[in-house]
C-alpha cells in the first residue's frame, strides 16, 4: 500500500503526500506550483479555460484534453500532465501558439491558454493522421471552450493556419517510457491516503474496492469524477471517504462479443463514442453533441447512468436497446435491466455496498431513432430526449419501444403510446391519437431549460418526426 | 507608418503562453487574506440583524464587516445612492451585505454559511411590467419630438401598433470581478483591479474609506474581458477589498466565483417598448412613436445614460420625419443593471428593425426594400429626431453593396423555394439589418483623455494613458500611434499598465471611444515632442543655440512638417539632411530639453441640450450592415445560423485585423443575446441561470457555417485620428439580423399573421409562436 500520488508535470515527477491530493488540479497548479497559466472560470467543466493535457499510459496513448478544475490531483496518479507552460520549447513558441499570435486568436487572453492546449492535441492528431484539419474537426475539438471576445473566427483561422512540427509532438516530449518508469511502479500498488479528516482509497483490484465499499458504504465512489468535482467546487458535497476506481484495470475493458458488448465502469464517453461510430451511429451522433471532449475524456458511461438524472442523455437510448447493468458487491454479482434501475427521481435500485461495474448492451437488432432538444445544440443539457427502438412490418411497427427524458422524474417508457402504434392497422392513422396518449403519459415541468408547454410541443413533434422518418418511409 | 497596419495584439505572446498576469495570477503575499462576499437572502426587505459571532469563530477567519464599517457606505456613478454593502434595505437577491476575510477558501466559505441574516421580508417588484404599472421610475428621458407624430400617424395610409420586448444579458467576461489591495505607508492603498474605470475605482475607494484620492492608487494591467460590466461595477468590489486591507493592514484579495459574479452584478437592461407606426403603401415610415421602458434593477447605476442612448438609437439607420421617443427607467428588485456593449443602443435599434420587419410583412414587400426606402440619405432625409445631421451617404452605399455581396435576391428565392417543402420540418429565413452607432459619450464631460509619453535616451518609449486593455487591442493602437508619430519601431515602445498615478481624472474605457480619445491624446503628446525635436534639428542644422531661441517665436523658415520621423531617422525635406533620432535625443538631453510630455485631448464640436432634446451629441457615426440566414427546426425551435455577411464602415482602420476581431466578437456576442442567453429567475427573484451550465453563451459550433466579414474602407471621417472610426460596440447591434431572420422564417408559416417574437428567440419562444399558427 502506497501513501502518495505520483505523476509527471511537464516532464518532471511530482509527489503529493497530503491533502493536496484532494485539491482540484487547477488549484494545485495555480497555488502550489505557481503555474498560473491555467485559468479557472466556471469551476464546473463548462468553459474550458482550465484545460490541461493528460496522458494515461494504460489508455489510448494520446494526450487528451481535460478540465483541470474538476479533476482531483489524486486522479492523475501514474499519468503525464502537460500544462500551457509545457507547450513552449525553450524560447520557441509551439506552432499553435505562433498561429494564435499571427491570426489574432487571442483578445483578452483568459480563454487562450486552454484553447492553445486543446489545439496542441489537434496538432498531434494532424501529425498522426497526416491530413489537414477540416473546419468541422476543428470545431469539434474546440467545442468545450468558451470565448467571449473573438466570435471564434480568429481562433478557427489560427487552427487552419497552424504549421505542423514533429519536434513539438507531446508524446515524444512528455510520455517517454523512461520518464514513466519512476512513477508507474507507484500506480501499481493500492493507495491509501489519510489527510484532514478525509480518507482516500485507490485500489488496484475490484475485490479490494468491493471490500472497502462493504465496510464503508458511505464512501463516495469516483469513476471519471466530473460530477463529483462540480459538487465539491460548488460546496454541495462534503465527504469523508472517497474510493476511486481509476487504477482497476479490469474496469477499463470494452469487450465486444457477438451477442453483446460489455462496457466497464471506467470506460470513458470518448471511448464509447469511438465504439458507437462503428456499431451504433445514432448513438454516436447523440454523443457527438453531448458534453465537451474534455468531459468525455474523463466521464464514464456508467457514471452518467448512476448519476440518475432524468435528463441523462444516454439513458433513453440504453433503455431502448435493453441494456443491463452489472452490479457487484462482496456478496456477488447481479444484473438489472436499466429500464428497471430507476425507481424515482435520483433513486436507483442500488445498495450502498454495491458498485455498478459495467453495462451490457445487446448487439443491436432493431432500428433506433434518437432526438434531443436543447437551447444550444452542442454542449447543453437537454430539455427533452427521445429514443425509440423499432422494427417495421408491412403494415406498421412489429416492434416498438419508446423512451423519453426530461418529461418526468425519471426517463419514461411510453407504453400507452407504443400500444396505439402497435395495434394500428393502417400506418398513417393514429398519429393524433398517439400524440394525445403521449401527453397523458408525460408530466413535464417548467424549468430553466424550457416550459412544460414547450416540452409538450416537442414531445408531440418528436413523435410526428419519428412517424415521418419510419412509417412514412415504408 | 504603423497606423493602418495589422500589428499583432500587444499581449499576444504572453496570452498564448499563459504568462499574462491577471489579478488572481499575482503571487500571494505571506500575510495576504482572501475576501468573501455574503449575498442577501431575499429580493426585498429590511435587514434587522446580521449575526456574525458563529462565523467569526471559524478557524482561519480574521474579520467580518458590514456596511456600517465604511466611512461612507455609498457610491454611484451618476447618483450616489447605492450602498457598497446593503445595511438597512435589501435592493435585490444576493446583493452584497457582508464581507469575510479569511486565510483560506474553506474557512471563508464556512463562515459565509454561518452568518445569520435576520430580515423583515417585503414584496419585491420582479417584473418590468409590474414596475411600469406601479410607475416605479427612477429616471425619465427628455423626449425626442420632431414634426407632428400623432397627427401624421392618424392620417397615415397604414398603421401598426405593438410591443417589442428583449431580455437582459450577462456579460460573461471570463475573468470575474477581482481586486487586490496592498496597504502602504501613511494609510495609502495600492489597488490592482480588473476595472474599465480605474479613476472611479480610486474615487469610490477613497470616499467609502474616508481617504483622499491622493492616498489611493488604482492600477489596471489588463482585464479578462469586461464588455461594460467593469465600467461602474468593478468599484464596489475593489472597495470591499480595500476596507479589509485598511482594517487589517494586510494585503486583501477579492476574486468572485463565476456563480457569485453572475448573481451579484448587473447585466444588460431588459426593455419593454410600445410603439405606433404610420407608413405609406411603399413602406416609408411617416410617423413613429415609441415609449421605451428599461428595467434598471435596484439602483440608478448608469441607467439614465443607457436609456438615453436607447432613445438615440431608436431611429436605427432610418429617417423618421415625425417622431416621438419617450423613455423611462424602472426600478425593480433585481441586480442593478449596467453598461453592456451597446449601452442601450441595441435595445433601441432592435425595436425599429423589428417594426420595419413587421411593416414589410404587413405590406408583403421585401424587408430589404423597405429598409432601403427608409434609410438616411440626402437632405432633408438626413436629420435624426434629435437634430443631428448625417453628413455622408455611407449607409445607402452599405445597403447596396451588401445586397450584391450577399447575393440577397437569389438567396431570397432559394429560401422561398426551400420553405415550400413542409416535409423537411425546417424553415429558413433571411434578413438584413443595419447599425448607425453614435460615437461619443453622451455625457459630454467624459469625452476627454490624457497621455503621458516618456522618450528615453536610448530612443525607446513608455506611454501611459487612461485607456484600459480588456482584449480590444487599445494598447496595440496606442503603440502604433507612438510608432507613427515618432518614427519608431513597435518593439521600442511599451504601453504601461493604466494607473491613476500616471493619468488622473480619466474617463472609463467605454462607449467604443478608448482608442479615439486616448490615441488622440497620445498623438498630441508625441507630436509636441516631435515638434520640439524637429526644431532642435533645425537649430542644429543652422547652428543656432536652441536655448536662446526657445522663448521666442520660431523663425518663419521653420515649418515642423518639413521634418519627417521615420525608422529611427529624422529627415529634413528642405535640406535633405538626416540625423539619427537617437543622436537628436542625445543633443536634446545635453541641452536640457524635455523628452517627456503629458497631453490632454478633448473632443471638439459636440453638445446636446437636455432641455430641448436637440443638438449634436455624437462626434460621428460608425455604420454597418449584416445579412443573416437562419434555419429553424420546426420540431424543436432550435436555430442554426447558416450564413452571415457583414460590411462595416470603420473609416480608415488603425489596425484592420484587430478591428475585424471586434466585429466578429461583437456580432457573436449579440447573437447570444438574441438567441440563447436566458436569464432565468426563481419565484423569489434569485437568479437560477448563474453558470454556463444553464446560461448558454455561443459556442464555437454556434458560429455561422459561412461567415464573411469585410470592412468598407474610406477616409471620410476627418474628425478622428487617422480618419478611423470606433469599433467596440457597433457590430453587436448587427446580430439583430439573426433575430429578424428568425421572424422572417416564421412568416412563411404565419399565414396572415405578423410573427411576434420576443428576444431572446429561445427554441421555446419560437416553437410556441410557430404552434400559434396551427391553432387558428
Amino acid at each position: 500500500m502506497a501513501a502518495q500520488i505520483q505523476f509527471l508535470l511537464n516532464g518532471s515527477p511530482q509527489q503529493v503526500l497530503d491533502e493536496d491530493a484532494l485539491m482540484m488540479v487547477s488549484d494545485y497548479l495555480r497555488y502550489r506550483q505557481q503555474k498560473t497559466g491555467t485559468k479557472v472560470v466556471c469551476a464546473e467543466g463548462d468553459c474550458g479555460a482550465c484545460t490541461i493535457l493528460v496522458y494515461h499510459p494504460e489508455a489510448d496513448k494520446k494526450f487528451r484534453s481535460v478540465n483541470s478544475c474538476i479533476t482531483p490531483v489524486f486522479s492523475l496518479a501514474g499519468q503525464s500532465v502537460v500544462t500551457i507552460e509545457g507547450l513552449k520549447k525553450s524560447d520557441q513558441l509551439h506552432p499553435v501558439q505562433q498561429s494564435l499570435v499571427e491570426n489574432f486568436g487571442s483578445q483578452c487572453g483568459f480563454c487562450t491558454p486552454g484553447i492553445a492546449c486543446t489545439m496542441a492535441t489537434l496538432h498531434d492528431h494532424a501529425l498522426d493522421s497526416n491530413q489537414l484539419i477540416s473546419e468541422q474537426k476543428a470545431k469539434n475539438y474546440l467545442t468545450g471552450h468558451l470565448c467571449r471576445c473573438t466570435g471564434y473566427l480568429p481562433i478557427l483561422d489560427s487552427v487552419k493556419n497552424s504549421k505542423l512540427d514533429r519536434n513539438f509532438e507531446l508524446q515524444q516530449r512528455y510520455a517517454q517510457k523512461e520518464q514513466f518508469e519512476k512513477i508507474c511502479q507507484i500506480a501499481q500498488n493500492s493507495i491509501l491516503l489519510n489527510s484532514s479528516g478525509v480518507e482516500l482509497f485507490i485500489p488496484v483490484s475490484l475485490d479490494e474496492a468491493l471490500e472497502y465499499k462493504n465496510k464503508n458504504p458511505e464512501a463516495h465512489l469516483v469513476a471519471g469524477g466530473t460530477d463529483l468535482g462540480v459538487l465539491i467546487n460548488k460546496g454541495r458535497l462534503k465527504y469523508t471517504k472517497v474510493i476511486s476506481l481509476q487504477n482497476i484495470s479490469e474496469l477499463y475493458l470494452l469487450t465486444n462479443k457477438k451477442e453483446q458488448i460489455l462496457i466497464g465502469a471506467r470506460v470513458t464517453l470518448s471511448e464509447v463514442e469511438a465504439w458507437a461510430k462503428t456499431q451504433a451511429s445514432e448513438f454516436a451522433n447523440l454523443l457527438s453533441i453531448f458534453a465537451s471532449p474534455q468531459i468525455k475524456n474523463r466521464a464514464t458511461l456508467v457514471g452518467n447512468i448512476v448519476n440518475g438524472s432524468p435528463i441523462g442523455d444516454t439513458i433513453p437510448f440504453l433503455m431502448s436497446c435493453n441494456a443491463t447493468l452489472v452490479i457487484q458487491s462482496v456478496h456477488g454479482k447481479r444484473r438489472v435491466a436499466i429500464e428497471d434501475f430507476y425507481l424515482a427521481y435520483k433513486k436507483m435500485d442500488l445498495l450502498p455496498n454495491e458498485i455498478v461495474v459495467g453495462i451490457e448492451i445487446p448487439t443491436l437488432q432493431m432500428s433506433h431513432k434518437l432526438y434531443k432538444a436543447s437551447v444550444r445544440k452542442d454542449l447543453d443539457i437537454s430539455a427533452v430526449t427521445f429514443a425509440a427502438a423499432y422494427q417495421l412490418g408491412p403494415a406498421g411497427f412489429s416492434y416498438l419501444k419508446i423512451f423519453m427524458g426530461g418529461v418526468g422524474p425519471t426517463v419514461l417508457r411510453l407504453r400507452e403510446t407504443e400500444k396505439i402504434f402497435l395495434s394500428a392497422q393502417s400506418r398513417n392513422l393514429f398519429l393524433a391519437e398517439a400524440q394525445a396518449a403521449l401527453l397523458n403519459e408525460v408530466s413535464p415541468r417548467d424549468d430553466v431549460r424550457g416550459s412544460a408547454h414547450y416540452r409538450q410541443l416537442v414531445c408531440q413533434n418528436f413523435l410526428a418526426r419519428f412517424v415521418s422518418e419510419t412509417l412514412e418511409q415504408i | 507608418m504603423s497606423l493602418g497596419q495589422s500589428y499583432k495584439h500587444d499581449s499576444a505572446v504572453s496570452h498564448v503562453t499563459g504568462e499574462s498576469v491577471f489579478i488572481d495570477d499575482r503571487p500571494f503575499h505571506t500575510n495576504e487574506v482572501l475576501v468573501f462576499v455574503k449575498g442577501a437572502p431575499a429580493s426585498c426587505g429590511k435587514i434587522l440583524n446580521i449575526k456574525i459571532d458563529k462565523a467569526l469563530k471559524v478557524p482561519g477567519v480574521v474579520g467580518i464587516w458590514t456596511g456600517d464599517d465604511f466611512a461612507h457606505n455609498q457610491w454611484g456613478t451618476i447618483v450616489s445612492e447605492q450602498p457598497v454593502l446593503a445595511r438597512k434595505q435589501i435592493g435585490y437577491f444576493d446583493e452584497p451585505i457582508c464581507i469575510v476575510a479569511a486565510e483560506s477558501k474553506i474557512s471563508g466559505q464556512m463562515a459565509l454559511e454561518l452568518i445569520e441574516v435576520e430580515i423583515e421580508s417585503m414584496d419585491p417588484i420582479l417584473s418590468l411590467q409590474e414596475a411600469i404599472d406601479k410607475k416605479n421610475f427612477l429616471y425619465e428621458s427628455t423626449p425626442f419630438l420632431v414634426g407632428e407624430p400623432e397627427l401624421v400617424y392618424q392620417k397615415s395610409e397604414h398603421q401598426l401598433e405593438g410591443t417589442f420586448e428583449c431580455g437582459g444579458q450577462e456579460h460573461f467576461y471570463l475573468e470575474s470581478q477581482a481586486a487586490i489591495v496592498y496597504p502602504q505607508e501613511d494609510g495609502h492603498l495600492e489597488v490592482h483591479s480588473s476595472s474599465q474605470h480605474p479613476t472611479e475605482t480610486q474615487h469610490v475607494i477613497a470616499k467609502s474609506l474616508g481617504l483622499q484620492s491622493h492616498q489611493v492608487t488604482c492600477i489596471v494591467k489588463r482585464m479578462g474581458g469586461a464588455f461594460g460590466g467593469k465600467e461602474s461595477q468593478a468599484a464596489p468590489f475593489a472597495a470591499m477589498a480595500a476596507l479589509v486591507a485598511q482594517k487589517l493592514k494586510r494585503p486583501a484579495r477579492l476574486v468572485l466565483s463565476k456563480d457569485d459574479d453572475m448573481k451579484m452584478t448587473g447585466k444588460r437592461h431588459p426593455f419593454l417598448n410600445f410603439y405606433k407606426v404610420g407608413f405609406n403603401q411603399e413602406g416609408v415610415i411617416q410617423s413613429l412613436m415609441i415609449k421605451l421602458y428599461a428595467n434598471a434593477g435596484a439602483y440608478v447605476d448608469l441607467s439614465p445614460s443607457i436609456l438615453d442612448r436607447a432613445l438615440f438609437h431608436a431611429d436605427g439607420a432610418y429617417f423618421i420625419a415625425n417622431a416621438k421617443f419617450e423613455g423611462w427607467a424602472c426600478r425593480t428588485n433585481q441586480h442593478s443593471n449596467t453598461a453592456f456593449r451597446g449601452f442601450g443602443g441595441p435595445q433601441g435599434n432592435m425595436t425599429v428593425e423589428s417594426i420595419i420587419e413587421d411593416i414589410a410583412k404587413y405590406l408583403k414587400i421585401d424587408a430589404l426594400l423597405v429598409r432601403q426606402r427608409n434609410c438616411y440619405s440626402l437632405k432633408p432625409r438626413n436629420i435624426t429626431p434629435y437634430g443631428q445631421e448625417i453628413d455622408d451617404q455611407v449607409l445607402v452605399q452599405l445597403f447596396k453593396t451588401l445586397e450584391q455581396k450577399s447575393d440577397y435576391y437569389r438567396r431570397r428565392q432559394e429560401v422561398s423555394v426551400f420553405n415550400q417543402d413542409k416535409k423537411q420540418r425546417k424553415l429558413r429565413g433571411l434578413s438584413v439589418t443595419a447599425v448607425k452607432f453614435g460615437i461619443a459619450f453622451t455625457a459630454r464631460h467624459l469625452n476627454q483623455a490624457s497621455a503621458l509619453v516618456h522618450l528615453y535616451l536610448d530612443g525607446s518609449v513608455q506611454v501611459s494613458t487612461g485607456a484600459t486593455e480588456m482584449g480590444q487591442g487599445v494598447n496595440t493602437k496606442i503603440k502604433q500611434t507612438v510608432a507613427t508619430c515618432l518614427g519608431l519601431s513597435m518593439h521600442s515602445i511599451s504601453v504601461m499598465a493604466t494607473s491613476t498615478e500616471k493619468n488622473a481624472n480619466t474617463s472609463p474605457t467605454a462607449a467604443s471611444s478608448g482608442a479615439d480619445l486616448n490615441c488622440s491624446a497620445v498623438w498630441k503628446a508625441c507630436d509636441q515632442i516631435r515638434r520640439r525635436l524637429a526644431y532642435l534639428f533645425y537649430c542644429h542644422q543652422n547652428k543656432i543655440e536652441f536655448q536662446s531661441r526657445e522663448l521666442t517665436m520660431p523663425p518663419s523658415d521653420f515649418i515642423h512638417e518639413d521634418y519627417v520621423f521615420h525608422d529611427g531617422v529624422v529627415l529634413c525635406l528642405i535640406s535633405h539632411q538626416k540625423i539619427a533620432l537617437i543622436e537628436l535625443i542625445q543633443i536634446a538631453y545635453l541641452n536640457r530639453i524635455s523628452l517627456s510630455e503629458l497631453a490632454h485631448y478633448r473632443t471638439e464640436g459636440i453638445g446636446f441640450d437636455k432641455k430641448t432634446g436637440k443638438g449634436r451629441p455624437f462626434h460621428y457615426f460608425t455604420n454597418g450592415v449584416a445579412a443573416s440566414e437562419v434555419e429553424v427546426d420546426e420540431d424543436t425551435g432550435q436555430v442554426k445560423v447558416r450564413r452571415v455577411d457583414i460590411l462595416m464602415d470603420l473609416g480608415a482602420s488603425i489596425n484592420p485585423k484587430i478591428d475585424l476581431g471586434q466585429v466578429t466578437g461583437g456580432f457573436i456576442q449579440g447573437v447570444g443575446w438574441v438567441t440563447s442567453e436566458n436569464l432565468y429567475y426563481a419565484q423569489n427573484g434569485s437568479l437560477i441561470s448563474h453558470s454556463p451550465t444553464t446560461y448558454k453563451i455561443p459556442n464555437i459550433q454556434d458560429t455561422p457555417r459561412i461567415f464573411n466579414v469585410e470592412l468598407f474602407p474610406n477616409a471620410l471621417n476627418q474628425r478622428n485620428i487617422y480618419s478611423s472610426k470606433a469599433v467596440g460596440e457597433p457590430p453587436l447591434l448587427l446580430a439583430t439580423s439573426v433575430w429578424t431572420a428568425i421572424k422572417d422564417a416564421l412568416s412563411y408559416r404565419s399565414k396572415e399573421k405578423i410573427p411576434f417574437l420576443r428576444s431572446p428567440a429561445l427554441p421555446s419562444e419560437i416553437l410556441i409562436e410557430r404552434h400559434r399558427y396551427e391553432q387558428s
